[in-house]
């Protein structure tokens, strides 16, 4: 491993010991601590969870359909390490969605709920089953058999629409409690996870040489992002509502733009690629984020109840960031700690058997 | 049997007796408010008046905070009444997003009512069933009702504004009421059927 990877990993734990103090002093002192309040009930974790989940299932979908339509094997070292990040992501994910519960030591209670309908119980159960599918995919297990390789593209692609059917539902229960939602609300949350994945996917290429053979699927559903933004702003404005797609859409036709500069005029220029990677990545962050305090910032009573309420705004603490930089330097660490494991411990741990 | 509520806005003056029965029956810590007392207008100047609706929890027969809750924690009884257990609830707060009516609310922290003061042995007593990160409701005073009693709002009500009886008998007080002045819940084209009506004013 280079020296500069090296650097890296350690930067990585160490922010990731420093912010885990605040995510420890969390735990035992609660979420009064942060910057939540009775209007604002969910906020920069549960935005981290979303993005970061999304981002998971995102890759892993993408390897998914690489594996069903190209019929790409296991062998690939890219691919591989693809998963080895959705892992690291959906872990990220659910260290942020855990320690936003008001009792984290009790959220093994989900298993006994029975509550099956309950989106969380779903969010649950198939992030559960994807964190599993990508360490299979990561570490090799049983992945050498075609078959066996198949049947886990379709279990992923199933358990990867469940997840985003149950992120819809999270959102659709407040639309009688005042959320101003649009038709393609579904659509776009199941788009914005592919287009993560596919955004990984093409950073992760450049530098190997086959970052064009992740371009097209990377232009292809940016465009599906944009088709859908616009639509929802039509339908909010044939409904006479606040459009809540507006930056997404505007963004992604950004993003559009530059892979379009680049198929047609720099072909050659790097930058536009990285550009082209990093800003879904960026605007997906930005998006939920957005998306999290648009769904909460109306009263839940309809007007004239709620004439006298005044706007409580959503100011998140430092211990907030805090957690949000714990979620992304865990990612980063775990992507590191599972390199490492592959290419050194195994490894010895291998000879000395042998 | 479906335990339900009938709140006349006629009789109803926005007193808040009901809120301060409710608090010294639950010994709420300060912050949390089972029965919110809703101001608006009606009307515009030189006419407009101030109205009150007083909005506890619906107890709905569709509940949604039900239907969201993944750790079992909120429960519907056979009487209609719906409750959360603190035991078992994990803080995940998707009842709070899913509740149309603001029935609920999370114990952010335990605050006491006298600042930089020793709890009152009310607050001492009252206080061990309220656990910190865990989501709290109306439960329309079951242990009350369950004695043969009124919850204590509805025994506070100064102006006589709240009946509460069963609302599948339809010889009690509650369901010929209901009949008889055309009472609608808040919100019906939401689905969730709420057992409290409410009588224009």
């Amino acid at each position: 491993m280079g020296t500069i990877h090296l650097v890296l990993f350690g930067m990585l734990v160490i922010l990731l010991g420093a912010s885990g103090l605040g995510i420890i002093y969390q735990v035992i002192h609660g979420l009064n601590k942060t910057g939540l309040n009775d209007r604002y009930s969910w906020g920069l974790n549960i935005q981290g969870f979303f993005f970061l989940s999304s981002l998971g299932n995102g890759i892993l979908m993408m390897i998914a359909m690489f594996v069903i339509l190209v019929e790409q094997d296991y062998t690939s070292p890219f691919f591989q390490f693809s998963a080895s990040i959705a892992f690291s992501c959906l872990l990220g994910a659910q260290l942020l969605l855990g320690i936003d519960l008001g009792k984290p030591l009790r959220s093994m209670r989900i298993l006994i709920g029975k509550n099956p309908i309950s989106p969380l119980t779903i969010d649950f159960f198939t992030i559960a089953v994807l964190t599993l599918l990508s360490i299979a995919f990561t570490f090799g297990i049983l992945m050498t058999n075609s078959t066996l390789l198949k049947i886990w593209a379709y279990a992923v692609l199933l358990c990867s629409l469940l997840c985003s059917a149950a992120h819809s539902l999270l959102f659709a229960v407040r639309v009688p409690a005042g959320y101003n939602s649009q038709p393609f609300l579904s659509a776009i949350i199941f788009a914005s996870s592919l287009w993560g994945g596919s955004a990984v996917l093409s950073l992760c290429a450049i530098g190997n040489g086959i970052n064009k053979d992740f371009l097209s699927p990377l232009s292809i559903i940016t465009a599906f992002i944009f088709v859908l933004g616009l639509s929802g702003i039509i339908s909010a404005h044939l409904g006479g509502k606040e459009p809540t797609t507006l930056f997404l859409t505007l963004s992604a036709g950004f993003v559009l733009l530059l892979l379009l500069g680049k198929e047609v005029i720099f072909k050659e220029l790097v930058l536009l690629d990285l550009m082209a990677s990093l800003l879904p990545l960026l605007i997906l962050a930005i998006e939920k984020y957005q998306l999290i305090i648009h769904f909460q910032k109306y009263p839940v009573l309809p007007p004239p109840y709620s004439k006298f309420e005044n706007p409580v705004p959503y100011r998140p603490t430092v211990l907030e960031i805090s957690n949000i930089i714990c979620g992304l330097s865990l990612v980063g660490t775990a992507i590191y700690a599972i390199q490492i494991c592959k290419s050194y411990i195994f490894p010895l741990v291998l000879s000395f058997i042998n | 049997m479906r335990y339900g509520m009938l709140i006349d806005l006629k009789k109803c003056v926005g007193c808040n007796s009901c809120t301060i029965a409710c608090r010294g029956q639950n010994g709420t810590p300060a912050g949390i408010n089972f029965n919110k007392m809703k101001k608006y207008e009606v009307g515009s100047y030189p006419t407009a008046k101030m109205k009150a609706i007083p909005i506890p929890c619906m107890h709905c027969a569709n509940p949604p905070c039900k239907t969201v809750c993944p750790a079992g924690a909120t429960e519907k009884h056979e009487n209609g009444i719906v409750t959360a257990d603190s035991d078992k609830c994990i803080g995940c707060r998707a009842c709070i997003i899913a509740c149309p009516y603001e029935s609920r609310q999370f114990v952010w922290q335990l605050n006491q009512y006298y600042e930089n003061q020793n709890t009152t042995p009310f607050e001492n007593k009252k206080y061990r069933k309220y656990e910190k990160g865990t989501v709290v409701k109306c439960i329309f005073c079951m242990e009350r009702v369950e004695e043969g009693l009124s919850p204590a709002c509805v025994h506070t009500c100064l102006s006589g504004a709240r009946i509460f009886g069963d609302l599948d008998d339809p010889d009690a007080e509650i369901s010929k009421l209901i009949v008889l002045h055309g009472a609608l819940p808040f919100r019906p084209e939401l689905g969730t059927a709420p057992s409290v009506y409410y009588i224009n004013g």
